[in-house]
């Protein structure tokens, strides 16, 4: 009974962790830049 | 001037004291904290100053111990957080002393607590600043600079990436899981909700190097601060990221199953999952060792819709550090004063107080946005 329990937590655990890698890999593909940063002068700041 | 520093042992306050030792406005810095050795190894960094530096023991969440170290200084500072438990006992020391106090609050409720202080600080006749680091603090100024360019502000959206690599204070650690784990204040069609925190997932871009962050609805600061100001906007929310992604989907674990909610929970958990930690640092996609802010502010101006992002991307601890400084050499030569309390936003002019960040080697970035 409890080498089944454990068997099957074990299979949980590693089914979760499978899903995660595939999550990391998956968002590692990340879209184009929205645009591009510019440097804003210390003159555009001013009032 | 002489100024007291309460938190001086952590990552920012180090970064603040050493600011503060490089003014020339600073006569005299006494470093206060609970950590002892930590205090006096940042009072030895600063030895070879022209700073007067010396050390002092004080529970912060103590407002008669504050106040009996603020008494005689022209400002006091702040940067012991988290901030829930300490923002507003250290404020209420300053204000029991007669001291101008400038804050990093960037906890939401520390920050509420701090602005019910209002009365008491005017009855006083002394200035209290709370959330004067990069988010609070930058975060809102770049709101204010945006909103310039517009005529009516609609939505605000404010997003923070945080690196592990860049942040690797136990007080960050709790106020990240913290914001993480509050539900969600935010406006939405005019209306304050209350949203489930670290939901609704987005990528967000933010200035290089840092790139895309998956980020997440938070409880911050600056719905409640912003509000104040733009009454009418339509949209209104903070949202928070870690770059490293597996460590974030850790965080967004941790905080769902309550972790946040009590800082000695949030310490507990941090303490256990240190032996994680350098595994977590490895697993890829890395951070950029650097930590950003985005503001995004939309609206229209005479009929045409406008749309203006600001960003900054720095080290975690000058981005908190460089806007609290000058805040405090504002305070404390009297160049500002303004009984109440008050968030940056409302008592500086933003476009002044942006320029001597500017000066302080921060780089305010503006999104192009590309034409399709």
């Amino acid at each position: 009974m409890l080498t089944r329990a454990l068997r099957a937590v074990s299979t949980l655990l590693l089914g979760a962790l499978l899903v995660w890698a595939a999550r990391l890999l998956f968002h590692s593909k990340l879209p184009e830049p929205e645009g591009e940063w510019r440097e804003v002068a210390r003159a555009e700041l001013a009032g | 001037m002489k100024a007291l520093l309460l938190g001086g042992s952590g990552v920012v306050g180090q970064r603040v004291s050493e600011g503060l030792a490089a003014r020339a406005e600073v006569t005299e810095l006494v470093i206060a904290g609970r950590n002892r050795s930590g205090i006096e190894r940042t009072v030895e960094r600063l030895a070879n100053k022209a700073v007067v530096a010396t050390a002092a023991s004080v529970d912060v969440t103590d407002p008669n111990e504050v106040a009996a170290h603020a008494t005689g200084a022209d400002v006091a500072i702040s940067c012991a957080g988290p901030f829930l438990a300490r923002d507003a006992s250290a404020a209420q020391g300053a204000i029991k002393a007669g001291v101008p106090y400038v804050s990093l609050g960037d906890d939401l409720t520390g920050t509420r607590n701090v602005l019910q202080l209002n009365e008491s600080a005017r009855a006083a006749d002394v200035t209290i600043v709370t959330g004067c680091g990069f988010s609070p603090g930058i975060t809102g100024l770049l709101v204010a600079l945006a909103a310039r360019e517009t005529q009516v502000v609609e939505d605000v959206e404010i997003s923070i990436g945080a690196s592990l690599l860049d942040s690797k204070g136990r007080a960050t650690a709790v106020h990240f899981l913290t914001a993480l784990a509050q539900p969600a204040g935010m406006v939405f069609d005019h209306r304050f909700v209350q949203e489930p925190p670290a939901s609704a997932p987005r990528l967000v871009f933010f200035p290089a190097p840092i790139g895309w962050v998956e980020t997440f609805r938070c409880g911050h600061p600056e719905v409640t601060s912003l509000l104040e100001t733009y009454p009418q906007v339509r949209s209104l929310q903070s949202r928070i990221g870690l770059e490293e992604r597996a460590a974030m989907d850790l965080a967004r674990v941790a905080a769902g199953a309550g972790v946040g909610r009590s800082e000695r929970l949030t310490r507990a958990m941090l303490r256990l999952g240190r032996p994680v930690r350098p595994v977590l640092d490895r697993v890829p996609p890395k951070g950029a060792r650097c930590t950003g802010v985005r503001v995004d502010v939309h609206g229209h101006e005479e009929g045409r819709a406008t749309s203006v992002s600001f960003g900054i991307a720095d080290r975690f601890a000058l981005l908190a550090a460089v806007p609290v400084v000058q805040a405090a050499i504002e305070l404390g030569t009297r160049h500002v004063t303004k009984a109440g309390v008050h968030t940056p936003d409302r008592l500086f002019e933003p476009g002044g107080f942006l320029r001597s960040l500017v000066d302080a080697g921060l780089r305010i970035m503006r999104l192009e946005p590309t034409r399709v």
